[in-house]
Protein backbone atom coordinates (compact mmCIF):
# COMPACT_ATOMS: atom_id res chain seq x y z
CA UNK A 1 0.00 0.00 0.00
CA UNK A 2 2.57 2.46 1.14
CA UNK A 3 4.60 1.75 -2.19
CA UNK A 4 1.78 2.52 -4.21
CA UNK A 5 1.03 5.81 -2.39
CA UNK A 6 4.36 6.89 -3.22
CA UNK A 7 4.10 5.79 -6.55
CA UNK A 8 0.86 7.48 -6.89
CA UNK A 9 2.42 10.67 -5.83
CA UNK A 10 5.22 10.83 -8.28
CA UNK A 11 2.91 10.22 -10.85
CA UNK A 12 0.48 12.82 -9.84
CA UNK A 13 3.50 15.51 -9.41
CA UNK A 14 4.97 14.47 -12.76
CA UNK A 15 2.01 14.97 -14.43
CA UNK A 16 1.73 18.73 -13.17
CA UNK A 17 5.21 19.36 -13.33
CA UNK A 18 4.61 18.47 -17.25
CA UNK A 19 1.31 20.44 -17.55
CA UNK A 20 2.99 23.37 -16.20
CA UNK A 21 5.44 23.00 -18.55
CA UNK A 22 3.00 22.76 -20.90
CA UNK A 23 0.95 25.85 -19.82
CA UNK A 24 4.46 28.02 -19.41
CA UNK A 25 5.32 26.82 -22.82
CA UNK A 26 1.79 28.18 -24.26
CA UNK A 27 0.90 31.33 -21.80
CA UNK A 28 4.82 32.01 -20.81
CA UNK A 29 3.27 34.96 -18.14
CA UNK A 30 2.57 34.21 -14.65
CA UNK A 31 -0.82 35.25 -12.96
CA UNK A 32 0.57 38.70 -12.11
CA UNK A 33 1.52 39.45 -15.55
CA UNK A 34 -2.00 38.83 -16.72
CA UNK A 35 -3.42 40.90 -14.31
CA UNK A 36 -1.30 43.67 -15.90
CA UNK A 37 -2.08 43.19 -19.70
CA UNK A 38 -6.14 43.09 -18.63
CA UNK A 39 -4.95 46.68 -16.68
CA UNK A 40 -3.25 47.87 -19.68
CA UNK A 41 -6.10 46.63 -22.55
CA UNK A 42 -8.91 47.66 -19.50
CA UNK A 43 -6.83 51.56 -19.41
CA UNK A 44 -6.48 51.52 -23.42
CA UNK A 45 -10.41 50.87 -23.84
CA UNK A 46 -10.89 53.82 -20.91
CA UNK A 47 -8.73 56.07 -23.25
CA UNK A 48 -11.06 55.32 -26.23
CA UNK A 49 -13.79 55.61 -24.20
CA UNK A 50 -12.89 59.23 -23.00
CA UNK A 51 -11.74 60.14 -26.46
CA UNK A 52 -14.84 59.44 -27.48
CA UNK A 53 -16.73 61.04 -24.95
CA UNK A 54 -14.80 64.65 -25.48
CA UNK A 55 -14.95 64.06 -29.57
CA UNK A 56 -19.20 63.42 -29.28
CA UNK A 57 -18.81 66.55 -26.61
CA UNK A 58 -16.73 69.00 -29.22
CA UNK A 59 -19.44 68.00 -31.82
CA UNK A 60 -22.81 68.98 -29.27
CA UNK A 61 -20.36 72.34 -28.17
CA UNK A 62 -18.69 73.61 -31.00
CA UNK A 63 -19.37 72.22 -34.53
CA UNK A 64 -22.59 74.12 -35.44
CA UNK A 65 -20.27 76.99 -34.46
CA UNK A 66 -16.87 76.30 -36.34
CA UNK A 67 -16.71 75.87 -40.25
CA UNK A 68 -16.32 72.16 -41.08
CA UNK A 69 -13.06 72.95 -42.86
CA UNK A 70 -11.76 74.64 -39.13
CA UNK A 71 -13.64 71.82 -36.92
CA UNK A 72 -12.52 68.55 -38.67
CA UNK A 73 -8.38 69.69 -37.86
CA UNK A 74 -9.54 70.66 -34.37
CA UNK A 75 -11.45 67.60 -33.59
CA UNK A 76 -8.88 65.33 -35.43
CA UNK A 77 -6.17 66.68 -32.92
CA UNK A 78 -7.58 66.57 -29.68
CA UNK A 79 -9.12 62.97 -30.63
CA UNK A 80 -5.60 61.30 -31.42
CA UNK A 81 -4.23 63.36 -29.28
CA UNK A 82 -5.94 61.79 -25.98
CA UNK A 83 -5.49 58.47 -27.39
CA UNK A 84 -1.63 58.83 -28.02
CA UNK A 85 -1.26 59.93 -24.46
CA UNK A 86 -3.18 57.28 -22.72
CA UNK A 87 -2.14 54.76 -25.08
CA UNK A 88 1.55 56.10 -23.66
CA UNK A 89 0.49 55.79 -20.30
CA UNK A 90 -1.32 52.33 -20.28
CA UNK A 91 1.46 50.98 -21.56
CA UNK A 92 4.28 51.76 -19.27
CA UNK A 93 3.39 48.71 -16.44
CA UNK A 94 4.41 46.79 -19.31
CA UNK A 95 7.65 48.12 -19.25
CA UNK A 96 7.23 49.33 -22.88
CA UNK A 97 8.99 52.71 -21.66
CA UNK A 98 8.05 55.68 -24.19
CA UNK A 99 9.59 58.23 -21.82
CA UNK A 100 12.79 59.01 -24.52
CA UNK A 101 9.78 59.02 -27.22
CA UNK A 102 7.55 61.56 -25.27
CA UNK A 103 10.83 63.44 -24.20
CA UNK A 104 12.07 63.56 -28.11
CA UNK A 105 8.64 64.80 -29.21
CA UNK A 106 8.21 67.58 -26.50
CA UNK A 107 11.99 68.85 -27.55
CA UNK A 108 10.40 68.94 -30.72
CA UNK A 109 7.49 70.12 -29.56
CA UNK A 110 9.18 73.05 -28.38
CA UNK A 111 11.24 73.58 -31.23
CA UNK A 112 8.16 73.29 -33.68
CA UNK A 113 6.24 75.58 -31.10
CA UNK A 114 8.84 78.11 -31.11
CA UNK A 115 9.48 78.03 -35.21
CA UNK A 116 5.53 77.94 -35.30
CA UNK A 117 4.49 80.44 -32.72
CA UNK A 118 2.90 82.95 -35.44
CA UNK A 119 0.98 80.25 -37.05
CA UNK A 120 -0.27 78.56 -34.10
CA UNK A 121 -1.02 81.78 -32.90
CA UNK A 122 -3.54 82.83 -35.59
CA UNK A 123 -5.06 79.58 -35.95
CA UNK A 124 -5.55 79.62 -32.49
CA UNK A 125 -7.38 83.40 -32.64
CA UNK A 126 -8.98 81.95 -35.88
CA UNK A 127 -10.52 79.33 -33.78
CA UNK A 128 -11.58 82.14 -31.05
CA UNK A 129 -13.32 84.25 -34.11
CA UNK A 130 -15.45 82.05 -35.12
CA UNK A 131 -16.45 81.66 -31.77
CA UNK A 132 -16.65 85.03 -30.97
CA UNK A 133 -17.63 85.66 -33.77
CA UNK A 134 -17.84 89.91 -34.03
CA UNK A 135 -17.88 90.06 -38.11
CA UNK A 136 -19.54 87.95 -40.68
CA UNK A 137 -18.65 87.29 -44.19
CA UNK A 138 -20.02 90.43 -46.09
CA UNK A 139 -20.19 92.76 -43.05
CA UNK A 140 -19.01 96.40 -43.57
CA UNK A 141 -16.65 96.72 -40.71
CA UNK A 142 -13.40 99.25 -39.97
CA UNK A 143 -10.37 97.16 -38.59
CA UNK A 144 -7.75 99.41 -37.10
CA UNK A 145 -7.23 101.99 -40.17
CA UNK A 146 -8.79 99.57 -42.50
CA UNK A 147 -12.44 99.76 -43.89
CA UNK A 148 -14.29 97.55 -46.45
CA UNK A 149 -16.10 94.42 -46.79
CA UNK A 150 -15.00 90.68 -44.81
CA UNK A 151 -14.89 88.80 -48.25
CA UNK A 152 -13.03 85.96 -46.31
CA UNK A 153 -12.46 84.32 -42.75
CA UNK A 154 -10.23 81.40 -42.54
CA UNK A 155 -7.87 79.46 -39.77
CA UNK A 156 -4.98 81.76 -40.22
CA UNK A 157 -6.28 85.45 -41.27
CA UNK A 158 -9.27 87.43 -42.49
CA UNK A 159 -9.80 89.13 -45.72
CA UNK A 160 -11.25 92.39 -46.22
CA UNK A 161 -11.95 94.35 -49.33
CA UNK A 162 -11.34 97.78 -48.84
CA UNK A 163 -14.04 100.54 -50.54
CA UNK A 164 -11.37 101.15 -53.18
CA UNK A 165 -11.08 97.48 -54.13
CA UNK A 166 -8.34 96.51 -52.69
CA UNK A 167 -7.79 93.23 -50.70
CA UNK A 168 -6.15 93.65 -47.46
CA UNK A 169 -5.05 90.29 -45.31
CA UNK A 170 -4.81 90.54 -41.87
CA UNK A 171 -3.76 88.18 -39.39
CA UNK A 172 -6.24 86.38 -36.99
CA UNK A 173 -4.09 87.21 -34.19
CA UNK A 174 -3.81 90.50 -34.82
CA UNK A 175 -7.32 91.20 -35.59
CA UNK A 176 -8.26 88.99 -32.53
CA UNK A 177 -6.15 91.45 -30.23
CA UNK A 178 -7.83 95.01 -31.81
CA UNK A 179 -10.34 97.13 -32.03
CA UNK A 180 -13.23 96.30 -34.48
CA UNK A 181 -16.03 98.23 -35.62
CA UNK A 182 -18.80 96.38 -36.82
CA UNK A 183 -21.23 98.65 -38.76
CA UNK A 184 -23.97 95.98 -39.36
CA UNK A 185 -24.15 94.89 -36.07
CA UNK A 186 -27.13 96.77 -35.32
CA UNK A 187 -30.00 97.22 -37.30
CA UNK A 188 -30.11 101.46 -36.99
CA UNK A 189 -27.49 103.35 -37.39
CA UNK A 190 -27.21 106.95 -36.41
CA UNK A 191 -26.22 110.24 -39.34
CA UNK A 192 -24.62 112.85 -37.68
CA UNK A 193 -23.44 116.39 -39.18
CA UNK A 194 -23.06 119.82 -38.34
CA UNK A 195 -24.43 122.53 -40.41
CA UNK A 196 -23.31 126.38 -39.98
CA UNK A 197 -26.19 128.65 -40.84
CA UNK A 198 -25.29 132.42 -40.86
CA UNK A 199 -26.25 134.69 -38.06
CA UNK A 200 -28.32 136.41 -40.12
CA UNK A 201 -30.61 133.62 -40.78
CA UNK A 202 -33.92 132.21 -39.15
CA UNK A 203 -32.73 129.24 -36.54
CA UNK A 204 -36.37 128.43 -36.36
CA UNK A 205 -36.76 128.64 -41.09
CA UNK A 206 -33.47 126.36 -40.41
CA UNK A 207 -34.30 123.38 -38.08
CA UNK A 208 -37.71 123.03 -39.73
CA UNK A 209 -36.27 122.78 -43.12
CA UNK A 210 -33.86 120.03 -41.90
CA UNK A 211 -36.61 118.16 -40.12
CA UNK A 212 -39.19 118.44 -43.65
CA UNK A 213 -36.22 116.83 -44.83
CA UNK A 214 -36.12 113.84 -42.52
CA UNK A 215 -40.01 113.30 -42.83
CA UNK A 216 -39.92 113.19 -46.72
CA UNK A 217 -37.17 110.94 -46.65
CA UNK A 218 -38.61 107.32 -46.76
CA UNK A 219 -35.69 105.82 -45.44
CA UNK A 220 -35.04 108.17 -41.83
CA UNK A 221 -36.81 106.31 -39.31
CA UNK A 222 -39.82 107.53 -37.40
CA UNK A 223 -38.02 105.80 -34.43
CA UNK A 224 -35.51 106.52 -32.45
CA UNK A 225 -37.10 110.25 -33.54
CA UNK A 226 -34.65 112.68 -35.71
CA UNK A 227 -33.14 115.67 -33.67
CA UNK A 228 -32.39 119.12 -34.74
CA UNK A 229 -30.35 121.53 -32.13
CA UNK A 230 -28.03 124.58 -32.01
CA UNK A 231 -24.87 122.95 -30.74
CA UNK A 232 -22.14 125.66 -30.91
CA UNK A 233 -21.85 129.18 -31.73
CA UNK A 234 -18.83 129.67 -33.96
CA UNK A 235 -16.98 132.08 -35.75
CA UNK A 236 -18.70 132.57 -38.82
CA UNK A 237 -21.84 130.40 -38.17
CA UNK A 238 -24.22 129.14 -35.93
CA UNK A 239 -23.57 125.52 -35.61
CA UNK A 240 -26.57 123.47 -36.07
CA UNK A 241 -26.02 119.26 -35.01
CA UNK A 242 -27.84 117.19 -37.00
CA UNK A 243 -28.92 113.79 -36.34
CA UNK A 244 -31.34 110.89 -37.58
CA UNK A 245 -31.00 107.18 -37.38
CA UNK A 246 -31.65 105.23 -40.65
CA UNK A 247 -31.38 101.04 -41.49
CA UNK A 248 -27.24 100.21 -41.23
CA UNK A 249 -26.81 98.88 -44.43
CA UNK A 250 -27.81 101.59 -45.86
CA UNK A 251 -26.22 104.46 -43.89
CA UNK A 252 -23.45 105.76 -46.35
CA UNK A 253 -26.29 106.03 -49.43
CA UNK A 254 -28.84 107.91 -47.08
CA UNK A 255 -26.26 110.33 -45.58
CA UNK A 256 -25.29 111.44 -49.29
CA UNK A 257 -28.73 112.28 -50.31
CA UNK A 258 -29.47 114.37 -47.14
CA UNK A 259 -26.94 116.70 -47.08
CA UNK A 260 -27.82 117.35 -50.93
CA UNK A 261 -31.55 117.45 -50.00
CA UNK A 262 -30.91 119.77 -47.15
CA UNK A 263 -28.96 122.29 -48.83
CA UNK A 264 -31.64 122.15 -51.49
CA UNK A 265 -34.14 122.95 -48.31
CA UNK A 266 -31.71 125.71 -47.05
CA UNK A 267 -32.19 127.59 -50.87
CA UNK A 268 -35.58 127.42 -50.47
CA UNK A 269 -36.26 128.82 -47.26
CA UNK A 270 -33.43 131.48 -47.26
CA UNK A 271 -31.24 130.14 -45.24
CA UNK A 272 -27.50 131.00 -45.91
CA UNK A 273 -24.70 128.16 -45.64
CA UNK A 274 -21.56 131.14 -44.83
CA UNK A 275 -18.62 131.51 -45.60
CA UNK A 276 -15.94 131.95 -43.03
CA UNK A 277 -15.75 135.50 -42.30
CA UNK A 278 -13.25 137.52 -40.11
CA UNK A 279 -14.28 141.16 -38.41
CA UNK A 280 -11.10 143.35 -38.65
CA UNK A 281 -11.56 146.56 -35.63
CA UNK A 282 -8.90 149.14 -35.92
CA UNK A 283 -8.14 151.13 -33.00
CA UNK A 284 -5.88 153.74 -34.62
CA UNK A 285 -6.85 155.66 -37.60
CA UNK A 286 -5.32 154.13 -40.67
CA UNK A 287 -4.89 155.59 -43.77
CA UNK A 288 -5.86 154.44 -47.00
CA UNK A 289 -4.43 155.41 -50.11
CA UNK A 290 -7.44 154.28 -53.09
CA UNK A 291 -4.96 154.67 -56.39
CA UNK A 292 -7.57 154.21 -59.34
CA UNK A 293 -5.75 153.84 -62.89
CA UNK A 294 -7.14 154.85 -66.16
CA UNK A 295 -8.57 151.85 -68.18
CA UNK A 296 -8.47 152.03 -71.53
CA UNK A 297 -11.02 151.80 -73.91
CA UNK A 298 -10.60 149.19 -76.46
CA UNK A 299 -12.32 148.88 -79.21
CA UNK B 1 -56.83 94.62 -60.67
CA UNK B 2 -56.84 97.71 -63.15
CA UNK B 3 -56.20 97.37 -66.35
CA UNK B 4 -54.33 99.95 -68.61
CA UNK B 5 -55.11 100.47 -72.44
CA UNK B 6 -53.10 102.79 -74.91
CA UNK B 7 -54.15 106.05 -74.34
CA UNK B 8 -55.08 105.68 -70.63
CA UNK B 9 -54.46 107.93 -67.68
CA UNK B 10 -54.49 105.76 -64.37
CA UNK B 11 -53.58 108.03 -60.94
CA UNK B 12 -53.96 106.21 -57.52
CA UNK B 13 -52.96 108.23 -54.47
CA UNK B 14 -49.35 109.44 -55.54
CA UNK B 15 -48.54 106.73 -58.73
CA UNK B 16 -49.53 107.53 -61.63
CA UNK B 17 -49.30 104.96 -64.73
CA UNK B 18 -49.51 105.99 -68.53
CA UNK B 19 -49.50 104.45 -71.46
CA UNK B 20 -49.33 105.52 -75.32
CA UNK B 21 -48.98 103.95 -78.42
CA UNK B 22 -45.71 102.55 -77.57
CA UNK B 23 -44.55 102.95 -73.88
CA UNK B 24 -45.61 102.86 -70.71
CA UNK B 25 -44.59 105.77 -68.41
CA UNK B 26 -45.13 105.35 -64.28
CA UNK B 27 -44.17 107.47 -61.61
CA UNK B 28 -44.74 107.73 -57.68
CA UNK B 29 -43.28 110.02 -54.83
CA UNK B 30 -39.67 107.75 -55.46
CA UNK B 31 -39.19 107.19 -59.28
CA UNK B 32 -40.07 107.81 -62.38
CA UNK B 33 -39.15 106.01 -65.35
CA UNK B 34 -40.67 104.44 -69.07
CA UNK B 35 -41.04 101.01 -70.38
CA UNK B 36 -41.49 99.89 -74.52
CA UNK B 37 -44.29 97.61 -74.53
CA UNK B 38 -45.97 96.94 -77.70
CA UNK B 39 -49.45 98.00 -78.49
CA UNK B 40 -50.78 94.51 -77.96
CA UNK B 41 -49.62 93.79 -74.67
CA UNK B 42 -51.65 93.66 -71.62
CA UNK B 43 -50.70 96.29 -68.95
CA UNK B 44 -52.43 95.95 -65.73
CA UNK B 45 -52.20 97.04 -62.35
CA UNK B 46 -52.25 94.93 -58.78
CA UNK B 47 -52.30 95.38 -55.57
CA UNK B 48 -49.50 93.79 -53.31
CA UNK B 49 -48.32 94.05 -50.25
CA UNK B 50 -46.35 97.38 -48.65
CA UNK B 51 -42.56 95.32 -49.63
CA UNK B 52 -40.30 97.08 -52.69
CA UNK B 53 -40.46 100.96 -52.67
CA UNK B 54 -38.22 102.27 -52.60
CA UNK B 55 -36.53 99.68 -51.39
CA UNK B 56 -36.85 96.46 -50.01
CA UNK B 57 -35.53 96.35 -46.62
CA UNK B 58 -37.98 94.51 -44.69
CA UNK B 59 -40.76 92.61 -44.63
CA UNK B 60 -42.68 94.07 -41.60
CA UNK B 61 -44.91 96.64 -41.19
CA UNK B 62 -45.80 98.01 -38.18
CA UNK B 63 -49.25 99.81 -37.95
CA UNK B 64 -49.63 103.02 -35.68
CA UNK B 65 -52.52 103.40 -34.36
CA UNK B 66 -53.42 107.28 -33.78
CA UNK B 67 -54.87 106.66 -30.53
CA UNK B 68 -54.06 103.92 -27.80
CA UNK B 69 -56.72 101.14 -27.73
CA UNK B 70 -57.54 99.62 -24.35
CA UNK B 71 -58.19 95.34 -25.35
CA UNK B 72 -60.57 93.82 -22.92
CA UNK B 73 -61.03 90.07 -24.00
CA UNK B 74 -61.71 90.06 -27.12
CA UNK B 75 -61.74 92.63 -29.61
CA UNK B 76 -62.47 93.37 -33.25
CA UNK B 77 -62.11 96.45 -35.65
CA UNK B 78 -60.24 97.67 -39.00
CA UNK B 79 -57.68 99.61 -39.30
CA UNK B 80 -55.85 101.24 -42.83
CA UNK B 81 -52.79 100.33 -44.43
CA UNK B 82 -50.83 100.65 -47.57
CA UNK B 83 -50.27 98.51 -50.19
CA UNK B 84 -48.18 98.64 -53.43
CA UNK B 85 -48.93 98.30 -56.85
CA UNK B 86 -47.12 95.51 -59.16
CA UNK B 87 -47.03 97.09 -62.83
CA UNK B 88 -47.43 93.83 -65.18
CA UNK B 89 -47.65 93.75 -69.03
CA UNK B 90 -48.11 90.53 -69.95
CA UNK B 91 -47.62 88.96 -66.61
CA UNK B 92 -43.89 89.82 -66.03
CA UNK B 93 -43.72 92.83 -63.44
CA UNK B 94 -42.09 96.10 -65.00
CA UNK B 95 -41.99 97.96 -61.83
CA UNK B 96 -43.70 98.58 -58.69
CA UNK B 97 -45.21 101.74 -57.51
CA UNK B 98 -46.64 103.07 -54.03
CA UNK B 99 -49.69 105.75 -54.29
CA UNK B 100 -48.47 106.72 -50.40
CA UNK B 101 -45.78 108.18 -48.74
CA UNK B 102 -43.42 105.61 -47.43
CA UNK B 103 -41.57 105.90 -44.16
CA UNK B 104 -39.66 103.15 -41.56
CA UNK B 105 -39.37 102.72 -38.00
CA UNK B 106 -37.37 100.68 -35.64
CA UNK B 107 -39.38 98.05 -33.58
CA UNK B 108 -37.03 97.12 -30.16
CA UNK B 109 -34.17 97.86 -29.97
CA UNK B 110 -30.92 98.86 -32.09
CA UNK B 111 -29.01 95.45 -31.32
CA UNK B 112 -32.30 92.84 -32.07
CA UNK B 113 -34.90 94.91 -33.23
CA UNK B 114 -36.56 95.28 -36.41
CA UNK B 115 -36.61 97.58 -38.85
CA UNK B 116 -40.17 97.62 -39.91
CA UNK B 117 -42.61 99.73 -43.02
CA UNK B 118 -44.50 102.42 -40.96
CA UNK B 119 -47.72 103.81 -41.44
CA UNK B 120 -50.11 105.80 -38.79
CA UNK B 121 -53.97 104.65 -39.00
CA UNK B 122 -56.97 105.75 -36.75
CA UNK B 123 -59.21 102.60 -35.82
CA UNK B 124 -62.43 102.02 -36.75
CA UNK B 125 -65.42 99.52 -35.07
CA UNK B 126 -67.32 100.02 -38.20
CA UNK B 127 -65.51 98.87 -41.62
CA UNK B 128 -64.94 102.50 -43.17
CA UNK B 129 -66.21 103.31 -46.78
CA UNK B 130 -64.25 105.53 -47.92
CA UNK B 131 -60.33 105.93 -48.56
CA UNK B 132 -57.44 104.93 -50.75
CA UNK B 133 -55.82 102.97 -48.06
CA UNK B 134 -56.26 98.77 -47.98
CA UNK B 135 -58.62 97.85 -45.06
CA UNK B 136 -57.54 95.10 -42.60
CA UNK B 137 -59.45 93.57 -39.53
CA UNK B 138 -57.55 92.84 -36.90
CA UNK B 139 -59.36 90.32 -34.28
CA UNK B 140 -57.46 90.19 -30.76
CA UNK B 141 -57.97 88.09 -28.40
CA UNK B 142 -56.12 89.10 -25.10
CA UNK B 143 -56.16 87.52 -21.53
CA UNK B 144 -55.76 90.04 -19.73
CA UNK B 145 -56.61 93.70 -20.13
CA UNK B 146 -54.42 95.71 -21.38
CA UNK B 147 -53.20 99.16 -24.00
CA UNK B 148 -51.81 98.79 -27.30
CA UNK B 149 -50.36 101.21 -29.59
CA UNK B 150 -49.39 99.49 -32.66
CA UNK B 151 -49.04 96.40 -34.15
CA UNK B 152 -46.20 94.21 -36.56
CA UNK B 153 -47.83 92.25 -39.09
CA UNK B 154 -45.48 89.85 -41.34
CA UNK B 155 -45.81 90.91 -44.82
CA UNK B 156 -45.05 87.86 -46.19
CA UNK B 157 -48.16 86.10 -44.79
CA UNK B 158 -49.82 88.86 -46.17
CA UNK B 159 -52.00 88.29 -49.13
CA UNK B 160 -54.54 91.11 -50.84
CA UNK B 161 -57.91 90.84 -51.37
CA UNK B 162 -60.16 93.34 -53.92
CA UNK B 163 -63.70 94.34 -53.78
CA UNK B 164 -64.91 96.44 -56.42
CA UNK B 165 -63.21 100.14 -54.98
CA UNK B 166 -61.94 98.82 -52.07
CA UNK B 167 -58.38 96.35 -50.93
CA UNK B 168 -58.24 94.54 -48.08
CA UNK B 169 -55.67 92.08 -46.58
CA UNK B 170 -56.54 88.92 -44.96
CA UNK B 171 -58.03 88.76 -41.16
CA UNK B 172 -55.10 89.94 -38.96
CA UNK B 173 -55.62 87.72 -36.01
CA UNK B 174 -53.74 88.13 -32.31
CA UNK B 175 -53.54 86.59 -29.26
CA UNK B 176 -51.85 88.29 -26.26
CA UNK B 177 -50.93 86.50 -23.27
CA UNK B 178 -47.31 87.06 -22.38
CA UNK B 179 -46.40 87.89 -25.80
CA UNK B 180 -48.54 88.78 -28.69
CA UNK B 181 -48.80 86.28 -31.23
CA UNK B 182 -49.81 87.42 -34.93
CA UNK B 183 -51.24 85.07 -37.69
CA UNK B 184 -52.67 86.12 -40.92
CA UNK B 185 -56.06 84.02 -41.28
CA UNK B 186 -56.21 82.71 -44.84
CA UNK B 187 -59.40 84.24 -45.36
CA UNK B 188 -60.62 87.39 -46.83
CA UNK B 189 -62.24 89.66 -44.25
CA UNK B 190 -65.67 90.15 -46.33
CA UNK B 191 -67.33 88.16 -48.72
CA UNK B 192 -67.49 89.25 -52.61
CA UNK B 193 -63.41 89.53 -52.91
CA UNK B 194 -61.09 88.12 -55.09
CA UNK B 195 -57.97 87.35 -54.36
CA UNK B 196 -54.65 88.71 -55.85
CA UNK B 197 -52.42 86.08 -57.15
CA UNK B 198 -48.68 88.42 -58.21
CA UNK B 199 -46.24 85.79 -59.55
CA UNK B 200 -43.07 87.97 -58.47
CA UNK B 201 -40.04 85.01 -59.55
CA UNK B 202 -39.13 87.61 -62.41
CA UNK B 203 -39.53 90.82 -61.02
CA UNK B 204 -37.26 93.45 -61.37
CA UNK B 205 -34.87 90.66 -63.15
CA UNK B 206 -32.76 92.28 -65.93
CA UNK B 207 -30.37 90.45 -67.97
CA UNK B 208 -26.93 89.81 -66.29
CA UNK B 209 -23.84 88.79 -67.67
CA UNK B 210 -24.05 85.45 -67.66
CA UNK B 211 -27.67 85.70 -69.96
CA UNK B 212 -25.32 87.63 -72.36
CA UNK B 213 -22.65 85.60 -72.55
CA UNK B 214 -25.08 83.21 -73.99
CA UNK B 215 -26.66 85.68 -76.45
CA UNK B 216 -23.28 86.82 -77.61
CA UNK B 217 -22.28 83.29 -78.21
CA UNK B 218 -25.60 82.70 -80.76
CA UNK B 219 -23.90 85.53 -82.67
Amino acid sequence: MGVVAVSEVNTTTSINAILNEVVDAIFPWNYVDLLKFLGVAAAIALTIMVALGIRLLLRRLISAKLPRHIYVPIERVVFYGIIAVGVTAALSPLGIDLTGLLVAGGVMGIVVGFAAQTVVANALSGIFLHIDRPLKLGDPVQVENISGHVIDISIFSTKIKTWDGNIVRIPNDKLFSTLITNYTASVARRIEFKIGISYSSDIGKAKEAILRVFNDHPLVLINPPPDVFVDDFGDSAIVLAVRCWVPAPLWLRIRKELLELIKKAFDEVGVEIPFPQLDLHVKEGVKIVIKREKQEMTA
Amino acid sequence: MIEVRVGDRVSIGEAEVVRDSDRVYVKDRYQKSSYIVSKESEVVLKPIPPLNVPLRITEYLLLQFEEPILINKNMNFWVRAPYELAVLADDAVLTYLTPFKVKHTLFGEIIGGRICRYFMTSTYFRRPSKGLEALVKISIRAHSTMLIDNIVIPLNNVRIYVSKDKVYYNIVHITINRGAKVELLPEAPVPDTTAIDVNLSNAGKFYRYSDISTLLWGW
